[in-house]
């Protein structure tokens, strides 16, 4: 269906799909034109970056290396597509990444609301706030996260039906009885947010930062697994394949992006290639 | 004495080995456009699965016609089928194919089926020399036949390059005859007929009676002379 | 034209020879059975060797000339065919490769001027010198893509942005990069670069100056490709590559350069 609107509309379909190139030839030199994209291992496509960002370079060691994960978006059903998700990420390893966030907390106490405030939350109160967020003086384009003490949970019920996703829930985790950790955990986190759109349905796209050049590899290697498990959360668990398709690293300013082996470090996902190979040669003995 | 008597008579004195190849020719070839039923026992079918009753089936071939024209190309089996209110024809391409014996490019009428068979034999001369002749349904490519016969038998194919010529006679020199029966290979019966009817002369040129009484007529003379 | 109005008359008098007119391989199926004598009236029409023998009556005119279409294989699409080069043809193979090719390719093409072959065992072990001999021939392409990675990259400018700020000596691995940018891949051992040091920066001197660097294929083919030096920040026209004569930086590659392939100049249009 969605293929068929595409070629009415003149437009390129987004997703990679390898089954018309060539696969790679024997030659050490050779023009990538036709052929499967490469897919490295994480550590090569990082020391790839690390090149570009050479001194002799660009010269900017510090640069930020952010993952673009490639989804399946279909289900079971075939008209029925998983609709778009969002998320906060909170890296095991963390990165200096400068992000304005306003966050928005609620507590009983004016203690509680100090320490709130002096560990990063921009408005901080207790029944007022709610009375705000009634009557529309306070609404969703002022900031970005709820957090809320666990004893306000039933007041702030009443307001449910206007902040709809806003609303603290266990999945986000956005609600608890220690204030500061609560404020600084949603202060360094990061979001991410799929996009897809009505023309291709079938294919959706995360795009985060996961780290900067000059960290360890193996913290990077952790950080990207703890992101691509958190996207894969999402799926339907009767959907058709596996989740993500291709997983492309990038780093600005530098334009390049590299494929990974995102199969190596997931579980439940097999090398593409392989299986490319063992069906052909089945298929030749049969 | 009818016609038909002397037809007989000149056939029983045709070469044993054109008389085989023309019972070759007419032995069923097989069936390029429709496919043998296939029926659960040797020939016989299940009529009536409660009652157990078996009937047998009828295996009858569609009739196939190959017109003048297939005679001057390589149909490849194919040919026109005249059904009932329809009639099928084959689709017909002219190609180039080339042959090893030869060292020619031939231009000549063919199928897509023709195209693929010579691909599975492994060249046009594989084709033309190793198929069943019941097969080939072109009196062009039992022309071509024979003449690739004769060449084989006479080894008069790349004079000039031994290497060719060894190469060659490895591929194809197992399918080589004797030139005696190569000259007779695939000859329409008319043809075949009149070729013997010229060697029959040849080897008793027929006797003028102007010479034979003459030849009589001194031997009685020479009689009346001695007496 | 002619041929046609004479033939007029005639095709409007003659009845249509048939309704349906396809040139195509047909496989046909009997609608009707034809009819067979009962076993009693010839016990002996039974099995599989008689199968072949007519059916006892004769054939109706109407009803056994019934046929049904069962597959039409014109449109079908035949397998790609194995075959021996016995040439070197560019982008398939070199002698002695044994590739896959499209039937009509080879049918009409390859095998009439005799630059490939058939696979077969026959031919596999008539051939087997030059199957053998294939990796002895140096002047031959190393492989089927090395003459196109060869044109690719003699057509090539790699561009290699480098640092206007800090020091730095051009070195292969900036090469690389600048050729992963266009699509080629490249490992350092088959880039040999200019014997004189390249070094910078020289926004002045060297901005938008050529090099010529080697790249050696597969070890055997060697390419010259012209390398040019961009300052990140400093101002490239759009057009740069077309805009102006191209210069050196090196003066003894001057020769070298000159006799590589470059854009046609083109004047700019004054408005």
């Amino acid at each position: 269906m969605a293929i068929c609107s595409f070629s009415k509309l003149g437009v390129k379909t987004r997703s990679y799909d390898d089954k018309n190139l060539l696969p790679l030839p024997s030659d050490d030199v050779f023009h990538t034109e036709g052929f499967r994209q490469i897919a490295y291992s994480l550590e090569e496509a990082i020391a790839f970056h690390r090149e570009t960002h050479h001194p002799t370079m660009f010269n900017k060691s510090n640069a930020l290396i952010e993952a673009a994960v490639e989804l399946d978006m279909r289900t079971k059903k075939k008209t029925k597509f998983v609709s778009e998700f969002s998320g906060i990420l909170m890296f095991p390893h963390k990165f200096e990444i400068k992000t304005s966030r306003r966050i928005v907390a609620i507590c009983k106490t004016l203690e509680q609301s100090d320490i709130a405030i002096q560990s990063g939350a921009s408005i901080a109160g207790g029944s007022d706030i709610i009375r705000q967020i009634k009557s529309k003086k306070l609404t969703s384009t002022d900031f970005d996260h709820i957090v809320c003490h666990s004893d306000m949970l039933v007041e702030l019920a009443e307001v449910r039906g206007v902040l709809r996703d806003h609303f603290p829930n266990k999945v986000k985790g956005n609600y608890g009885t220690d204030m500061q950790t609560l404020v600084t955990k949603f202060m360094e986190s990061l979001d991410y947010k799929c996009t897809r759109d009505d023309i291709e349905p079938e294919f959706g796209c995360v795009e985060s930062p996961f780290g900067s050049l000059d960290m360890d590899t193996d913290k990077l290697r952790e950080n990207l697994i703890y992101f691509l498990n958190k996207v894969e959360s999402h799926q339907p668990k009767d959907a058709p394949s596996c989740f993500i398709r291709r997983v492309l690293l990038k780093s600005k300013p530098s334009l390049e992006q590299f494929r990974i082996r995102h199969w190596d470090l997931l579980d439940g996902y097999e090398d593409p290639t392989q299986i490319d190979e063992s069906e052909m040669k089945s298929g030749q003995k049969g | 004495m009818s016609r038909k008597a002397i037809d007989v008579s000149l056939y029983t004195r045709l070469p044993l080995h054109y008389r085989r190849m023309r019972e070759e020719l007419n032995k069923p070839s097989t069936r390029v456009h429709d496919e043998p039923v296939k029926t659960p026992f040797v020939d016989f079918y299940m009529r009536d699965e409660k009652k157990q009753i078996i009937d047998r089936m009828s295996d009858v071939p569609i009739k196939v016609d190959y017109p003048s024209e297939s005679d001057s190309g390589l149909w490849g089996g194919e040919g026109v089928i005249r059904g009932h209110p329809l009639t099928w024809f084959p689709s017909l391409q002219r190609a180039v194919v080339y042959s090893e014996i030869f060292d020619k490019h031939l231009s000549v009428v063919v199928t897509r089926r023709t195209l693929q068979l010579i691909d599975d034999a492994h060249g046009f001369d594989n084709y033309i020399l190793r198929t069943p002749i019941q097969d080939l349904k072109s009196q062009l490519a039992l022309d071509l036949r024979r003449k690739m016969l004769i060449t084989l038998a006479k080894k008069d194919f790349a004079k000039d390059d031994p290497k060719r010529f060894e190469f060659i006679w490895k591929k194809y020199g197992d399918c080589a005859i004797p030139l005696e029966e190569a000259e007779w290979f695939g000859l329409p019966i008319s043809k075949a007929m009149a070729k013997l009817i010229s060697m029959e002369k040849e080897q008793n040129p027929p006797q003028p009676l102007k010479v034979k009484f003459a030849k009589e007529l001194i031997e009685k003379l020479e009689g009346i002379y001695k007496y | 034209m002619l041929s046609r109005r004479l033939l007029c008359p005639l095709i409007k008098c003659c009845p249509p020879l048939q309704r349906q007119q396809q040139r195509n391989t047909w496989i046909l199926k009997r609608v009707n059975k034809p009819y067979l004598k009962k076993s009693w009236v010839n016990p002996l029409v039974v099995g599989p060797a008689l199968k072949r023998i007519n059916a006892d009556y004769e054939l109706h005119p109407d009803k056994d000339f019934l046929y049904e279409v069962v597959k039409n294989t014109e449109n079908d699409k035949m397998d790609d065919i194995e075959v021996l080069l016995l040439k070197h043809v560019k982008g398939l193979g070199v002698a002695g490769d044994i590739v896959k090719v499209r039937p009509g390719i080879f049918r009409h093409h390859l095998y009439l001027k005799r630059e490939a072959t058939y696979a077969s065992p026959e031919n596999l072990e008539l051939y087997k010198d030059l199957i053998e001999n294939k990796q002895r021939d140096i002047n031959a392409p190393s492989s089927a893509l090395s003459p196109i990675t060869v044109e690719k990259l003699s057509k090539t400018y790699a561009v290699l942005e480098l640092s206007s700020t800090q020091p730095w000596t051009v070195e292969p691995w900036h090469v690389r990069i600048a050729l992963r940018n266009e699509g080629f891949i490249v490992p350092e051992y088959a880039i040999k670069m200019p014997e004189t040091p390249i070094t910078g920066p020289d926004v002045e001197g060297k901005q938008d100056k050529d090099f010529a660097v080697f790249i050696t294929i597969n070890k055997n083919e060697q390419v010259a490709v012209r390398c040019t030096i961009h300052h990140i920040g400093a101002f490239v026209h759009d057009n740069w590559k077309t805009r102006a004569v191209r210069v050196p930086i090196l003066a003894e590659q001057k020769e070298l350069l000159e006799s590589m392939f470059s854009y046609p100049v083109e004047e700019e249009e004054e408005e």
